[in-house]
């Protein structure tokens, strides 16, 4: 089987809202007290950093997950598992 | 000690400051797009600060705020943009000349990007073979150079009277660097920048003024950078964020949302083929075989990473993964990027 992808991608129209996204978010995390790597903002690029030793989470939709319980977190909110069988008691 | 749960955040009070460094496509695609929201002229399509949502406790509460308004991030209005670049050319002309927007939206917002007038550069041609600027600062080393980009952003932040700056990185991939000794202690790396360390790139050399002036820091390019020890126990030590490598946009941006569906059907790779043509000046950097290694190795990781083919041996254990880059110079800033995946299933 094979897929095939034909892209007219405009790569400064995609990149300039992650240039927005990451200067509001780093400015987020400044004010929060988060200090050093931010593993968190993956989302964002195509080698993300990590702590010395720790592989990098490709999947952009863990890394959205990864970015939303951040976010959760950070407001003491509880995370989303997605698990749901609390709907079924 | 990772951030607690709850955390008190500051509030964003006062103006932020966003220091570009590369005042090309990119740079003046973002601020053309955040000066046009603000007069009201477009939507803020691709940002997920200002369309996202995010859910809030169980399905059945209903509650699924804006990002912007769970999180407190700084307004749009309050953003001050400053810039270097190795061309002098305003964000007006260098948006103009980058050809992403229509020069009718260019010409209602002429007057706020003109007045961004970008700071001399540093730059050093040994790192990006196939660009050559006169808008660049002299010093006699790198550490020479990084103390006037910390004097040049004190003085920045006074005149636009901001509370807060970030940096970030929207400027060309630099050759392939790989770690090297001198990265490993501030000291070292300091003592590097003092005798002209090849090891030493100008993106280092922002990096590291941004770090000393109490900036976090975002690399939008796959360069080493604030990947180093000796960067990121300063972030650390001044208690700084940084983050990158490489804004994920085009051709990667479709790897990892295709190849996480295909891992999660459980079906096998026998290759994945990609190729691009771009007209722009990234297209052109990457012309050079040096950047290319810097960019390819950035673009190479992902699969592996997402395939896992240690852990599926018999579905992706070696995958063959090419990816090229052309620079075709009709196409300017509209890339095309192919890709052909031969996948296989059941029997």
């Amino acid at each position: 089987m094979q897929i095939k992808i034909d892209f007219l991608c405009r790569d400064s129209i995609l990149a300039a809202p992650i240039v927005l996204d990451l200067a509001l978010f780093l400015d987020l995390a400044q004010r929060a007290g988060m200090k050093g790597v931010q593993e968190w903002l993956s989302f964002y690029f195509k080698s993300p950093q990590t702590a010395p030793g720790l592989y990098p989470e490709h999947d952009v939709f863990i890394q959205l997950m990864k970015l939303k319980n951040t976010l959760r977190h950070l407001r003491g909110e509880d995370l989303i598992t997605h698990l749901g069988l609390e709907y079924y008691d | 000690m990772p951030v607690r749960k709850g955390a008190e955040i500051a509030p964003a009070e006062g103006k932020l400051g966003v220091l570009l460094v590369g005042l090309g496509a990119v740079s003046t695609t973002f601020i053309a797009g955040v000066e046009a929201i603000k007069k009201g002229l477009a939507q803020p399509v691709g940002s997920l600060t200002q369309m996202g949502t995010i859910r809030l406790g169980k399905r059945t509460d209903n509650r699924v705020p804006l990002v912007k308004d769970f999180v407190p991030l700084a307004q749009l209005s309050d953003l001050v943009f400053g810039a270097w670049d190795i061309f002098e050319d305003s964000a007006y002309d260098a948006a103009m000349h980058a050809g992403v927007l229509e020069k009718e939206l260019l010409g209602q917002l002429k007057k706020p990007l003109q007045k961004i007038k970008p700071m001399k550069a540093v730059f050093d041609q040994t790192y990006v073979k196939r660009l050559n600027g006169v808008n660049v600062k002299t010093g006699k080393n790198k550490l020479v150079l990084a103390k006037q980009l910390i004097d040049e952003i004190a003085e920045w932040k006074r005149k636009n009277k901001c509370s807060r700056l970030v940096m970030v990185w929207a400027a060309s991939t630099e050759i392939f660097l790989k770690p090297h000794a001198v990265h490993k202690t501030l000291e070292s790396f300091e003592q590097a920048m003092r005798d002209n360390h090849k090891a030493i790139a100008p993106s280092m050399v922002y990096a590291y003024a941004a770090l000393k002036s109490g900036i976090p820091f975002a690399n939008g390019a796959p360069n080493l950078t604030v990947d180093i020890p000796a960067l990121r126990m300063l972030a650390e030590k001044n208690g700084l964020a940084v983050c990158g490598k490489d804004f994920k946009t085009g051709q990667t941006l479709m790897k990892t949302i295709i190849a996480p569906g295909l891992k999660a059907r459980m079906l096998g790779l026998h290759g994945w083929y990609s190729t691009n043509i771009l007209g722009n000046r990234d297209g052109e950097v990457l012309d050079d075989p040096a950047s290319f290694k810097t960019k390819e190795e950035s673009k190479l990781s992902v699969l592996e990473y997402i395939l896992q083919p240690e852990v599926y041996p018999h579905l992706y254990k070696d995958f063959s993964h090419v990816v090229r880059i052309n620079y075709y110079p009709p196409r300017g800033d509209n890339k095309e990027g192919w890709d052909n995946i031969d996948i296989f299933g059941w029997l």
